[in-house]
């Protein structure tokens, strides 16, 4: 007997108990059509069955795997959770970490808003990521320890803005005035569009979320790569290095969300060094087959450590840690 | 809080002694060797247990340990630089079985051709009904295990079933022929 696809659907998912009540009702009609349709069920439920322990057939012994296990780790039986007191004390705590912020604030307003600096506005994000609005409208975002000027004359006949460290950038289409972001070693010229600029001391980096992009070397703008959609770059001592855009993982200081789907291992490795920015190594042999392993997971506002105990247990490689840096072996 | 963690403890034990024999089972599907698989899934709770005890209550433990146990295998089966296929051949389950007790010469038959047309199977589609068999799990969580759609998860079980299905019942036909064809030459 030949069983059509409905109803093959409708076994397989009874059987696994994942039919709904409509389901079940459409199988229990086809069954009641003949004796025919019932044997067929039960000799598909007893395979089924029979399936599970034909495959679960070599017996280990679970006992002495036990004790094996209990030997290896360690339980201590009495852990005791602390519990904080003094609500009063603690209030004291935060008024002081509040006066202590106000001073930070204040500071950085001193330093960058009364200086002698005429031409350039140098907004910075010193305690956490910050959300600015340039007068044009265009937003960027800018990382946690980054700053970024913009030029008083803005938006006159371009819009020139300096960055020193990570920022992402939505720049309100204007293709009169063009929109110009230098850093130590790099011009990002665009005309409207979204992308990721990070900058360090040896290398820029461009993301490109939508639009189009000119990446250039600042002092020969003749060198340079143009960036569409999902691409992006790397300028190394004035080499440019391509590659696409495989995740959103470049936002995850903003989003501080790291997802991997099926993703090789050496990216992820990189995006999670990128966000918690601590150095992660590959030993030779893991860096060999680096992109092979792939990996699943989504982590959420998670420490480096849980997101390596989660690697190492996902993938089966070792992860050590020393110095603050980490070493993946096998 | 003794009594917490002891239940912790005690639940541990509890989800090892549950899970052990079909995680063992589903190792050995991958690295063919009884003691490699032990170890993996040995490993495998050692390392709930030392770095992930939030896991041990988690709805999603049985996922959890079926997916970290498969990882485990494909890297070791790297390590030892062979392709990750999964075999249930009869070469690569050890004969004895100390499960139910094969009464009569029909039930082993019948095991028997069981055994043989899961063999039969294709590679993903033999995955597939596997992870499913020994997990006991949803459609669902196999296919996040796998990474693959629910829909395609249902398609190869659907297609394991027909296969094994087709078989069994072929060998039925068949011994009944051979059987005849015995009493004919003999009687």
């Amino acid at each position: 007997m030949e069983l059509n696809e409905n109803i093959m659907q409708l076994i397989i998912r009874s059987l696994n108990r994942e039919a709904s009540a409509e389901e079940h009702a459409e199988l229990e009609a086809w069954i009641n059509e003949s004796a025919a349709n019932r044997q067929e069920y039960e000799v598909y439920r007893k395979l089924w069955e029979d399936s599970a322990t034909m495959i679960a057939d070599y017996d280990f012994d679970t006992t002495a795997a036990w004790n094996e296990v209990q030997k290896k780790i360690q339980h201590t039986p009495a852990e005791v959770i602390s519990i904080r007191r003094g609500t009063l004390y603690s209030f004291r705590k935060m008024a002081v970490a509040a006066a202590i912020l106000i001073f930070i604030l204040a500071g950085a307003y001193y330093i960058f808003f009364s200086g002698p600096t005429s031409e350039w506005e140098t907004m910075a994000a010193n305690d956490s990521n910050k959300r600015i609005a340039l007068p044009d409208g265009s937003i960027v975002l800018l990382r946690k320890g980054s700053s970024l000027s913009y030029a008083n004359d803005y938006g006159n006949k371009d819009r020139r803005i300096r960055l020193a460290g990570e920022g992402y950038f939505q720049v309100e289409p204007n293709p009169q005035k063009p929109f110009r972001i230098s850093t130590s070693h790099a011009l990002v010229e665009v005309l409207g569009t979204s992308f990721l600029v990070r900058s360090d001391e040896t290398s820029d980096q461009v993301v490109v979320n939508t639009g189009r992009v000119k990446f250039a070397e600042l002092n020969d703008t003749s060198v340079n790569v143009i960036l569409t959609k999902g691409q992006k770059a790397a300028l190394t001592h004035s080499k440019f290095a391509r590659d696409t855009v495989l995740n959103n993982n470049y936002l995850a200081w903003e989003s501080e969300t790291l997802t991997f789907h099926n993703t090789p291992l050496r990216q992820a490795v990189e995006d999670i060094s990128s966000y918690y920015q601590v150095p992660i190594q590959l030993t030779d042999e893991v860096a060999q087959k680096a992109d092979s392993i792939t990996l699943k997971a989504e982590f959420r506002k998670q420490t480096i450590d849980q997101v390596m105990d989660e690697i190492q247990l996902m993938t089966g490689l070792k992860i050590t840690k020393e110095n603050g840096n980490f070493t993946i072996s096998e | 809080m003794p009594e917490v963690n002891e239940s912790l403890y005690q639940h541990f034990q509890k989800v090892f002694e549950q899970h052990y024999n079909a995680l063992c089972n589903y190792a050995l599907s991958f690295t063919k060797d009884p003691a490699t698989s032990e170890d993996i899934v040995q490993e495998v709770f050692i390392r709930i247990w030392e770095k992930k005890k939030e896991m041990i209550h988690a709805e999603t433990i049985r996922f959890y340990l079926f997916t970290a146990v498969r990882n485990n295998c494909l890297t070791q089966l790297q390590k030892e630089k062979k392709s990750a296929t999964v075999a249930l051949d009869e070469n690569s389950v050890p004969e004895e079985t100390t499960g139910v007790a094969e009464n009569n010469e029909n039930t082993k038959d019948y095991k028997k051709h069981l055994r043989l047309a899961m063999a039969q199977l294709p590679p993903k589609c033999r995955e597939v009904f596997l992870l499913s068999r020994l997990s006991q799990q949803s459609y669902k969580e196999i296919a996040d295990s796998l990474d693959i759609s629910v829909k395609t998860v249902e398609n190869q079980i659907g297609k394991a079933l027909k296969i094994i299905r087709a078989y069994v019942k072929d060998q039925k036909v068949l011994i009944l022929a051979i059987a005849i064809l015995i009493n004919l030459l003999t009687g």
